[in-house]
């Protein structure tokens, strides 16, 4: 008998940076199987179970060239719920950055995501007087490569908010290097400037959650051919 | 109505709700507070040298140090230039305003207030000048330091605490005040 268990992790560890596509799922059950048959066949003919699971996972080939990027979608209702979760991921920052707005740098911030959720709530009721008409409307799209700019959109947001936290950081805390004058925190007003000038970048959150969020739609709205 | 319609009114109306606070009522109250902080500070009655403290310095000639200083104490609104003659360890203020044009109780008050900040705040400073446009105003650090008395140094004064005892509630003496004035101020004609 082999051990499903072990097997399963094997697979699971092998799909963990493939998308969850109907494509990929059926691919990912179909390799299981194979392998428990393979380490079945292996047992019979006298090999134990730990030689049998090495030869049946070294025998496995390149997963990466299975898949098809390519996915059929319903792109109206995709584009339908991306500009949805737009204005939602907008209106949730411009609801964030509200307090901010004591400040300069803050009401330009507020401003701009305000204008956001005008745009994306202007698109978003224009869409849905047509979502009826363009419903069943499909398009290909390459969902790896939108796989991809999701990952690449996190590692860029990240660095983006280390880099500007570490340039406000050598800005306020290296006045006494420049200027020979600590930095000076006397109150709750001060406290609350210096942590906003620290906050306001994190609500470019968005963006990056806006292209995962594109990523998992493809497969919410995949065409099922069968 | 879908659970996401539902979802996106309810955050317009928080961002509405939220916007309408800020802006109609914690903003306005705010800059009531700054305005009425900033006419404290401009009065030597109800200025607070805690914020000045952070300019105490030994030497008069850090040009910048000095106009921090000054540009901490009331009468701060006015506009201004300084010079400073490093070889006569003397300063000069030199206000864009006219002495006759403010109360006179205020300018002996401001006289009293910034000249002791100054000797107070910075260690070699000897000689102290506001100009106005139409009077200039001389006090020098002996004076100012026989007027303390050897019961307080002038560095001893640095003490937020010590500070409101000995220099800033008796402001509230008018004749404590005119007596500083004409005793240790020397009061000439703008050129």
């Amino acid at each position: 008998m082999t051990n499903r268990h072990d097997l399963e992790i094997f697979v699971d560890r092998l799909f963990a940076n493939q998308r969850r596509t109907k494509e990929v799922v059926e691919l990912k059950n179909e390799v299981l199987s194979n392998l428990e048959a393979r380490v079945t066949d292996y047992m019979e003919n006298g090999m134990n179970y730990q030689s049998a699971i090495s030869l049946a996972i070294d025998n496995i080939e390149d997963i990466e060239s299975l898949i098809d990027d390519n996915q059929k979608i319903y792109s109206y209702r995709y584009r339908y719920d991306l500009v949805q979760s737009a204005l939602i991921y907008s209106l949730l920052a411009w609801i964030a950055s509200i307090p901010a707005r004591i400040l300069p740098s803050g009401i330009a911030v507020n401003g701009l995501l305000l204008c956001l959720v005008v745009l994306s709530g202007v698109v978003y009721l224009s869409m849905s007087r047509h979502l009826k008409v363009y419903e069943k409307q499909t398009a290909v799209i390459n969902a790896g490569k939108l796989f991809k700019w999701s990952k690449a959109a996190w590692g860029l947001w990240g660095i983006f908010v280390i880099v500007v936290s570490a340039y406000s950081f050598a800005m306020q805390f290296g006045s006494d290097v420049w200027f020979g004058r600590e930095l000076r925190i006397d109150g709750p007003y001060s406290f609350y400037v210096t942590v906003l000038q620290y906050a306001i970048p994190l609500t470019s959150i968005f963006i990056p959650l806006l292209i995962h969020k594109a990523c998992k739609l493809t497969i919410k709205h995949e065409v099922n051919e069968q | 109505m879908s659970r996401k319609n539902m979802l996106i009114i309810v955050l317009l109306l928080i961002g509405i709700g939220g916007m309408i606070a800020l802006e109609g009522y914690i903003k306005p109250r705010a800059h009531a507070q700054a305005i009425q902080y900033e006419a404290e500070q401009n009065d030597p009655m109800t200025h607070d040298i805690r914020n000045s403290l952070s300019f105490a310095s030994p030497y008069m000639g850090n040009a910048g140090n000095f106009i921090n200083l000054n540009a901490s104490l009331p009468l701060r609104e006015i506009g201004r230039t300084f010079q400073l003659y490093p070889e006569e360890q003397t300063a000069e203020l030199r206000f864009q305003a006219v002495a006759g044009a403010l109360k006179e109780e205020k300018l002996k008050e401001f006289l009293l207030y910034n000249s002791t900040a100054n000797f107070v705040m910075i260690d070699n400073l000897e000689k102290l000048i506001f100009a106005f446009e139409d009077q200039v105003f001389s006090i020098s650090r002996d004076k100012v330091e026989t007027w303390y008395g050897s019961t307080e140094s002038l560095a001893s004064l640095r003490d937020a605490k010590t500070w409101k005892t000995e220099v800033q509630s008796r402001l509230q003496d008018a004749e404590y005040v005119s007596d500083y004035v004409e005793k240790l101020v020397e009061q000439q004609e703008a050129l």
